[in-house]
């Protein structure tokens, strides 16, 4: 069955609908949510409110063909909701704010060595600024379209191609500044392909 | 999309990366984009460079995995399908025989309370029919009840609160205005709700204090003991989770001077301003809370909330003349049934004032 008509027997109340859909993406949802602020317990209760409250308001949303973009776009604006609200109170601090750091474990790589290299290319992604990160991260992380990140965002399409190609210009071009050491790890991680 | 031969010097790194087609090639998806881009390396060999780079970085792209620790899927859709069962009962059923049974049990329980003030709620949000006991403590006087469930309340003076008479299958809800203490017994399945004009306080098990009067400044929300989520009732705030210690303060002085100067047709296309709320730490519980052992303690309060927390103690009436005086702090503690001339004598004491009394009213101003 295809996600169009699963989110339409969503809209008709069917739970098992709803189940399907949380099954599907709780992981997608959650690691998105835990790139974005890094407190399992607000991503887990924004999960929890935004599939609450979008079957409470069921009778009120339309058919949509990608059912996944727009639930991480909903999530998104859940969590920046609850930060807000908790940082009035400074249990967070501002640099925890939106901002997604890759780490080792987001790569399939198993060795020993070639973690070692790919640090290198981590701390080279996560210099970058955050709004081009986040979009990097929806790009390649959940194989999303420039359309679909720019909604998700809620910028314009050409702010995120600027974003995911300017952000990917610096890496290059930091490559090459630090060549001694950058451009030497990068050619290990390499050669391993 | 390949680019012409021309343009190779300007193509990068990023160039490549962005390019849909390329992701498609190095995944090895379609065939077209594996031709079209093989096409291309093969008709520009100077980009060479840059092509490899491109291809491996896009490589490590693709290699991309999630895995998050501590992803309990089942556990929290069940959850998630509790909450959303629990909201749907409450919004009433009415083929459901368990809603009939319940409305029965209701009924029959109605009959048998006589001594108690019932409520049928047609008035209130819910449609279904529920019996509710209602406990009205006037000023001057205190009051405890132990629900089914063996949890406490101590209720303050000049205080309301409504309670069904069965507690609903999924949650026990309870209707406060004025001032209760809560020692609520631990029951996981069935979390404890406090429904306030402005707030809304919801425990699994746990001991808190709740103040809310209509014509305080503030709501409050005191814990002593576990953990309590407390929620606005106007706005679209999320709930906020109070430790032990800690105190919710919502102010809501503001929105009620609004509604009554505001017109009625201008309110509707204003949005409601969102007042948010304050958490205290290491606040003085004991001051809180202890009206419910009988004492009469301020903690560092103005005078001004002296005089309100004397007035429901003492059912008077207290004004204080002066405007300096009540912002003055005032600490004592009273825990003999102490008459309102020995407080009054004990606050002159340390603060020169003088009152005079009449027909249950007293006014406090600086010494003549």
């Amino acid at each position: 069955m295809n996600e169009q008509l699963q989110w339409q027997l969503f809209l008709d109340g069917e739970e098992n609908a709803l189940a399907y859909f949380f099954r599907k993406y709780h992981l997608d949802l959650f690691h998105y949510g835990i790139k974005l602020c890094n407190h399992p317990e607000i991503v887990k209760d924004s999960i929890q409110e935004m599939f609450f409250k979008l079957w409470r308001n069921r009778m009120n949303l339309s058919p949509i063909k990608m059912p996944k973009p727009y639930l991480l776009k909903v999530l998104r604006r859940h969590i920046q909701v609850n930060l807000d609200i908790q940082m009035k109170y400074s249990t967070l601090e501002s640099n925890e704010y939106f901002q997604i750091e890759f780490s080792i474990e987001d790569f399939m790589i198993e060795s020993e060595d070639e973690k070692e290299n790919y640090r290198i290319v981590l701390e080279v992604l996560n210099q970058l600024s955050p709004r081009q990160r986040e979009a990097i991260y929806l790009r390649y992380f959940n194989d999303l379209d420039f359309d679909t990140i720019s909604q998700i965002m809620d910028l314009n399409i050409q702010s995120v191609r600027n974003a995911i190609h300017r952000g990917l210009q610096v890496m290059r071009e930091m490559m090459v500044l630090e060549k001694f050491l950058l451009m030497i790890g990068m050619l290990k991680i390499i050669e391993h392909f | 999309m390949p680019w012409k031969m021309e343009n190779f010097e300007a193509i990068h790194l990023e160039d490549f990366l962005t390019d849909y087609s390329f992701q498609s090639f190095v995944a090895g998806e379609d065939r077209e984009s594996v031709e079209r881009w093989t096409h291309w390396i093969a008709a520009n060999p100077q980009a060479k460079k840059e092509f490899d780079t491109a291809v491996k970085v896009m490589k490590l792209l693709l290699k991309t995995r999630k895995q998050v620790s501590n992803l309990h899927t089942e556990q929290e859709l069940k959850e998630l399908l509790a909450k959303i069962q629990d909201n749907e009962i409450s919004l009433e059923d009415e083929s459901s025989p368990a809603a009939w049974w319940w409305r029965a049990a209701g009924i029959i329980l109605l009959l048998i309370s006589v001594s108690l003030v019932f409520y049928f709620a047609f008035k209130s949000k819910q449609t279904d029919l529920v019996a509710y006991n209602e406990v009205i403590v006037p000023l001057g006087e205190k009051a405890q009840i132990v629900l089914a469930d063996g949890s406490h309340i101590w209720i303050n003076s000049s205080s309301k609160i409504k309670y069904p008479v069965v507690f609903d299958k999924k949650e026990r809800k309870v209707y406060l205005e004025g001032e209760a203490f809560f020692d609520i017994t631990r029951n996981e399945k069935h979390p404890f709700i406090v429904y306030t004009p402005d707030l809304k306080v919801k425990v699994l098990g746990t001991s808190f204090n709740v103040k809310n009067y209509p014509n305080d400044k503030n709501a409050v929300t005191t814990v002593v003991r576990g953990l309590v989520s407390v929620e606005s009732q106007k706005n679209e705030i999320a709930p906020i989770l109070v430790n032990p210690n800690e105190n919710y303060v919502l102010n809501t002085s503001s929105a009620k001077k609004d509604k009554i100067s505001a017109e009625p047709e201008k309110q509707t296309d204003q949005l409601p301003k969102k007042v948010l709320p304050i958490i205290n730490k290491k606040v003085n519980v004991e001051a809180i809370t202890s009206w419910k052992d009988q004492m009469l303690i301020f903690f560092d309060e103005p005078l001004e909330e002296v005089a309100l927390k004397m007035e429901r103690w003492y059912n008077v009436k207290v004004h204080i003349l002066d405007g300096e005086l009540k912002k003055e702090r005032y600490r004592g503690k009273f825990v003999n049934n102490e008459t309102i001339y020995q407080v009054l004598e004990a606050i002159k004491f340390t603060t020169p004032i003088s009152y005079k009394t009449k027909n249950n009213e007293f006014f406090i101003d600086k010494p003549k």
